[in-house]
């Protein structure tokens, strides 16, 4: 279990970014979910639940999530019954228990990109900026491809747009991180495709979404493709092996939604 | 550090670590409904309420919790929904070990105050609450019965 | 039936919901020690030097304690019947380790904080030796346990612990004359409880100097057994508290933490307690004993069975807890399924490993056996031509029926001569076949697609306790308002068997069962019992307190003829009141004259049951599975069960019992992988990376009880605690056959291996 020396909720993102940037030894805390994970001696802990960042909002097709917002918060979030068809909302509402729903952050979930987040692999095929305070604003695209950032993720705006999406996923049992989890958006003859859980980080793939603006329609052709350029690994879910398969399997199942 | 909880409508002071978890200070405090199973955030059976909603305690701080209302089964011991709900329990015998039990009530009792009537919604919110001994039928059997829901 | 097939509410369940301190960590004294183990990082080495004296020195820190503070006193962690089937190949502490997890020293501390920091400034010297990691290579490797002092093991050279073998007729001439011969091998995992309380003990030293010990556990008076060998103190100079248990499986049917908590106390006079963390209780408490069964079946034309032939190689890890016993159990609570057969061989060997010990757990053994058994017959029925159902028709035991097994093999002996009194069977078959609509199902070929489904079946039998070995005990005292105090061995360890007990007593003495209060157990108030393990509590235990309460009412009647001053015959006890000619007294009138003014006497009642006979229960299992072509994803969709477990004392608990027991075969066969790395480190340490099941993971369940009524048992009850877990990998593996023709072997059945021989089907 991880330790830490000082606990801090500063009233600002300012004095957080302070805080932060000040002590090489000191962590954002959001929900504090994944802490577990961490065996680390943290020297300050920085609480951002006082920075006024727990908010959804929609405006001039744009939706703002605030870091502090829990992944509960968007699943009930009115916004999200309708906005992509309700599919943000769906997808976050199979991620883990309910119970740690209501308590790990967008922020947490974004910001640590965590590889079994289905929830980044929807995001990595929307149009989604991530807002840093001081960074200020970085595609998602650019953003998975980054070294950590040693700055505040302050929030992340969705743009709504009819992009055509498929979420799909693979788990061995409901309550547990995905095998493998794929999303492919469509907008006429543009795709974009994410794989996640595999088991790290969601990736955007480069080659296949070519081929298919490019008109190719062959399934075997692109399924190949797309196993061919994405990096996966063996853990204790499943091999490497199986993962590509099961890529390839749900790859087909998404182009047949959004084709 | 010094903090100060409110824990089922009373605020309690003490004396934890930053990384004290909000487990570890709700059984400082003598509320052992509030249980250990796996310290990995995959068993839900140290589920407790902050301000009403479910959370696992074995993995939020204790310093994170000020400020907000947490509760206990303790806190619930004469509340209506909560007796019904374990009655029902008890009457489809659907507390074995019971080592699950509170959580699971926790659980149950904030959906009721949400008012989900679909069975499969229900059964969704719930698969964080892991039972070991019950197979889980015999709490469907109570908590449908509990939330007013058919088949 | 006043009283018992009645599904009245759990006596602990109100308490236990509402979240009071009932559990060992509840009850802690505040000031305990905290305990911890360092354990070993390798899977095989010996410790050379072990410097504990930083440790010692840091503040805080109460007591190290090595191998040299320990006498070197041989033993079992096993919780059995005495002397133990299982050998004593283990020492409290040992310069060997002989697994990743391994015990090497203990720290006690003032806090948790302090005493992890204590582990980290133990230096230890390894000398790291060649681990074996490959039970079918074990007797092949050098020994796990070269030391001198251990006893009970089969051949400490060849890493065999147990080994087993028993025939009746011959096999090779019967299979000859067969029409039909199948051969099935499986292999099954090393399956972990995931019972939701880790395993937990603290000690104290009371006033009187006795070492008190509570502790978490499925067997009290076993504890108390064992501690007095190990830590070498009189026996009567122990007392062992059973609090509320958080579910145990078998996995606290043996001493884990209770050995070094209780050192503790006895070296720094202090209380100290001991709870094991997740990772502890995957890595160093115990699993299932994974086995690799051979099973051989023959038949004649029609498909009437002629021999079975069984073999086994069972790992037991690093010490032979459980290892004979369970090895026999694979074959002794199967192979009398089919009983009518002319040969039937039985032989295996368990191996030691450098991998967690194996011990009991629920289906002890029986759940390996079956589902090799019951694989192989569907195999047979597939070859013939026939339904599965009729095969098994056509062979299964029937009541009045008896079969040699039940003599030959016992549990790490021989066994009791048995003619089934009660087996209704057949109608489990009947029944279950009509509720779940099976003829029509299993005719109906699978439709094409990528998501196919199956049928499959297979039937199970367990017993009810161990005949001859196990024994239980009660003491039912009449209190002087007239209720009754029904102290018992027996352990609760949350399966309800107070409430049943309390049932069984308040039957008997024909009062409410609020009159009678359970209380179990503890080895200073409470009379022996062998435990709660192998189905035994409400069986053993229970005729044990039926026969206190017959005994108590003999008492009343006694007691109230000198009160009434007329014979024993003219006075009637009806629960309520005692009847004379002349007078009649409310029970609790009389119970207060009784220890207030007339004839003062204190009435007690105690008696003992051991079983002459473990009437096995019985069941069918019906199940329906839906399996992706596409990604060899495997999720259930029905399962139907129909059990014959006698008279079901409490039917509610005795169903919750079978849904429970179920989810965890479930468990088994779909979801729960056990996996080591190349070093023997056991990967799936959490329960982030075990998954057990959860609600959504399990299809629909239905539980039916066909009743039978077991003359031998209390109000007509055998036992229901195991049988459940029995039946899902073979009818789950029959039904992934009868959906795409896949046979798989080994468990469990991850969507990665069933793609993998679909793969291998379709010719890749
Ligand atoms: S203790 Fe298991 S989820 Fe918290
Ligand atoms: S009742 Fe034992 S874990 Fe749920």
């Amino acid at each position: 279990m991880f330790k830490a020396v000082d606990y801090v909720r500063p009233k600002s993102i300012g004095e957080a970014h302070d805080l932060f940037v000040s002590n090489t030894n000191s962590q954002i805390l959001g929900g504090g979910t994944y802490l577990y994970l961490s065996k680390r001696t943290i020297q300050l802990l920085i609480d951002l639940q006082e920075t006024s960042l727990k908010y959804i909002s929609q405006k001039d097709g744009k939706i703002r999530i605030g870091a502090m917002s829990t992944l509960s918060d968007v699943e009930e979030s009115d916004i999200f019954k309708n906005a992509f068809n309700g599919l943000v909302k769906k997808v976050v509402s199979d991620i883990w228990s309910y119970q740690l729903r209501n308590a790990a952050t967008v922020g947490g979930t974004v910001y640590s990109r965590l590889g079994f987040s289905e929830f980044l692999t929807l995001l990595a095929v929307l149009d989604v900026d991530v807002v840093f305070h001081n960074t200020g604003v970085i595609s998602i695209k650019d953003f998975l491809k980054m070294p950590p950032l040693r700055d505040i993720l302050k929030e992340i705006v969705i743009t709504e747009n009819d992009l055509k999406v498929s979420f799909q996923v693979f788990k061995r049992t409901h309550f547990d991180f995905p095998v493998l989890s794929l999303a492919v958006a469509r907008c006429d003859d543009e795709f974009r495709i994410a794989v996640g859980s595999r088991p790290g980080c969601a990736l955007l793939a480069k080659d296949t979404p070519k081929l298919l603006s490019e008109g190719c329609r062959d399934l075997k052709t692109v399924c190949d493709s797309l196993i061919r350029e994405i990096p996966f690994a063996d853990d204790l879910r499943a091999s490497s092996e199986y993962r590509r398969h099961v890529c390839g399997v749900l790859f087909k199942r998404a182009l047949s939604e959004v084709l | 550090m010094k903090i100060t909880l409110t824990v089922n409508g009373r605020k309690e002071n003490l004396e934890v670590e930053p990384s004290t978890t909000l487990l570890e200070a709700l059984r400082m405090l003598g509320l052992y409904s509030v249980r250990k199973g796996c310290d990995t955030a995959s068993c839900g059976v140290c589920t407790v309420l902050m301000d009403s909603k479910p959370i696992l305690s074995c993995c939020s701080l204790a310093v994170q919790a000020q400020g907000h209302s947490i509760t206990t089964v303790e806190g619930l011991e004469k509340d209506k929904d909560f007796e019904e709900i374990r009655k029902n329990l008890l009457l489809e015998g659907a507390d074995q070990c019971g080592y699950c039990g509170p959580s699971l009530l926790l659980t149950v009792y904030s959906l009721k105050k949400r008012n989900i009537k679909s069975l499969q919604e229900i059964q969704k919110y719930l698969v964080g609450n892991l039972c070991r001994c019950t197979g889980y039928h015999s709490q469907l059997r109570a908590i449908k019965e509990f939330m007013e829901v058919g088949e | 039936m006043k009283y018992v097939k009645r599904s009245i509410k759990k006596v602990d369940g109100y308490g236990i919901l509402s979240g009071k301190p009932a559990y060992t960590d509840d009850l802690a004294p505040r000031n305990s020690l905290i305990v911890k183990l360092l354990r070993s990082p390798y899977a095989f080495a010996r410790v050379r030097k072990i410097d504990t004296s930083e440790a010692r020195s840091l503040e805080g820190v109460e007591c190290v304690l090595t191998h040299e503070d320990f006498p070197r006193i041989p033993f079992t962690r096993a919780g059995q019947g005495y002397p133990e089937p299982s050998p004593y190949d283990k020492f409290a502490l040992d310069s060997y380790v002989r697994y990743v997890g391994d015990e090497v020293a203990v720290v006690a501390a003032k806090d948790e904080q302090t005493a992890e920091k204590a582990l980290k400034l133990i230096e230890v010297d390894y000398e790291v030796l060649n681990p074996v990691l490959d039970f079918e290579f074990s007797e092949k490797s050098p020994p796990i346990h070269p030391e001198d002092g251990i006893s009970g093991v089969e051949n400490q050279q060849n890493n065999v612990c147990s080994a087993y073998e028993m025939d009746i007729g011959n096999i090779e001439e019967e299979l000859k004359k067969c029409a039909h011969v199948v051969k099935h091998r499986v292999y099954t995992q090393a399956q972990a409880h995931v019972m939701m309380e880790p395993h937990a003990a603290f000690s104290y030293i009371d006033y009187q100097g006795r070492l008190v010990v509570v502790t978490s556990s499925q067997v009290p008076f076993h504890i108390r057994r064992i501690l007095s060998r190990v830590l070498d103190i009189p026996l009567r100079n122990i007392r062992v508290v059973k609090p509320r248990i958080g579910g145990g499986f078998g996995g606290k049917q043996a001493v884990h933490g209770e050995i070094y908590a209780a050192a503790v106390t006895l070296k720094t006079g202090k209380p100290s307690k001991i709870i094991y963390s997740r990772k502890e209780v995957f890595e160093s408490s115990y699993t299932r004993h994974p086995m690799r069964i051979d099973v051989t079946l023959g038949s004649d034309e029609k498909g009437v069975l002629k021999a079975i032939d069984m073999e086994i190689l069972s790992d037991t890890g690093a010490y032979g807890e459980h290892a004979l016993t369970t090895l026999m159990v694979a074959g002794s609570k199967n192979l009398p399924l089919y009983n009518r057969v002319n040969a039937v061989r039985f032989k295996g060997k368990v191996v030691y490993t450098n991998h967690t010990p194996a011990g009991a757990y629920r289906g002890y053994g029986a759940v390996q056996g079956n589902f090799a058994l019951e694989s192989a017959m569907d195999i047979l029925a597939s070859k013939l031509g026939l339904d599965p159902v009729k095969l098994r028709q056509l062979n299964m035991i029937r009541e009045g029926e008896t079969s040699p097994i039940f003599k030959i093999m016992g549990e790490g002996r021989e066994g009791a001569e048995m003619t089934i009194k009660s087996c209704k069977l057949e109608q489990c078959v009947e029944l279950g076949k009509r509720i779940f609509g099976w003829s029509e199902k299993f005719s109906k070929r699978p439709e094409s697609g990528t998501k196919v489904r199956g049928v499959g079946m297979a039937i199970a039998m367990q017993g009810s306790g161990i005949a001859k070995i196990d024994m239980g005990s009660a003491i039912l005292k009449l209190n002087d308002d007239g209720s009754f105090n029904l102290l018992v061995g027996a352990t609760d360890l949350g399966t309800g068997s107070d409430t049943i007990l309390a049932q069984i007593a308040a039957e008997t003495l024909n009062v409410p069962v609020k009159k009678v209060v359970p209380y179990s157990s503890d080895t200073d108030l409470t009379p022996f019992d062998t435990g709660a393990y192998a189905s035994s509590t409400t069986y053993v235990s229970g005729n044990a307190v039926k026969r206190a309460a017959e005994k108590m009412k003999h008492l009343i009647v006694q007691h109230g003829s000198k009160l009434f001053n007329c014979s024993e015959e003219e006075v009637v006890f009806n629960g309520e009141e005692i009847i004379g000619p002349e007078q009649r007294l409310p029970l609790s009138e009389f119970a207060t004259k009784l220890y207030y003014s007339e004839n003062q006497t204190q009435l007690c009642s105690t008696a003992s049951f051991v079983g002459d006979e473990a009437p096995p229960p019985y069941m069918s299992a019906f199940c329906e599975i839906e399996l992706d072509t596409e990604t060899g994803k495997i999720t259930p969709v029905r399962y139907v069960a129909v059990v014959d477990c006698g008279v079901p004392i409490n039917p509610n608990l005795a169903r919750v019992q079978v849904e429970g027991a179920l989810v965890q075969g479930i468990g088994m066969a779909l979801y729960e992988e056990v996996k080591y790395d190349s070093k023997g480190r056991l990967m799936t340490n959490s329960m982030m990376n075990y998954r057990i099941p959860s609600r959504l993971d399990i299809g629909d369940i239905e539980v039916h009880f066909v009743e039978s009524y077991e003359p031998t048992g209390p109000y007509g009850a055998k036992s229901v605690a195991e049988i459940g877990i029995d039946t899902p990998p073979a009818a789950i593996s029959n039904a992934v056959y009868n959906a795409v023709g896949i046979r798989l072997h080994d468990l469990p059945f991850t969507p990665e291996k069933v793609l993998k021989a679909l793969r291998v089907k379709e010719g890749f």
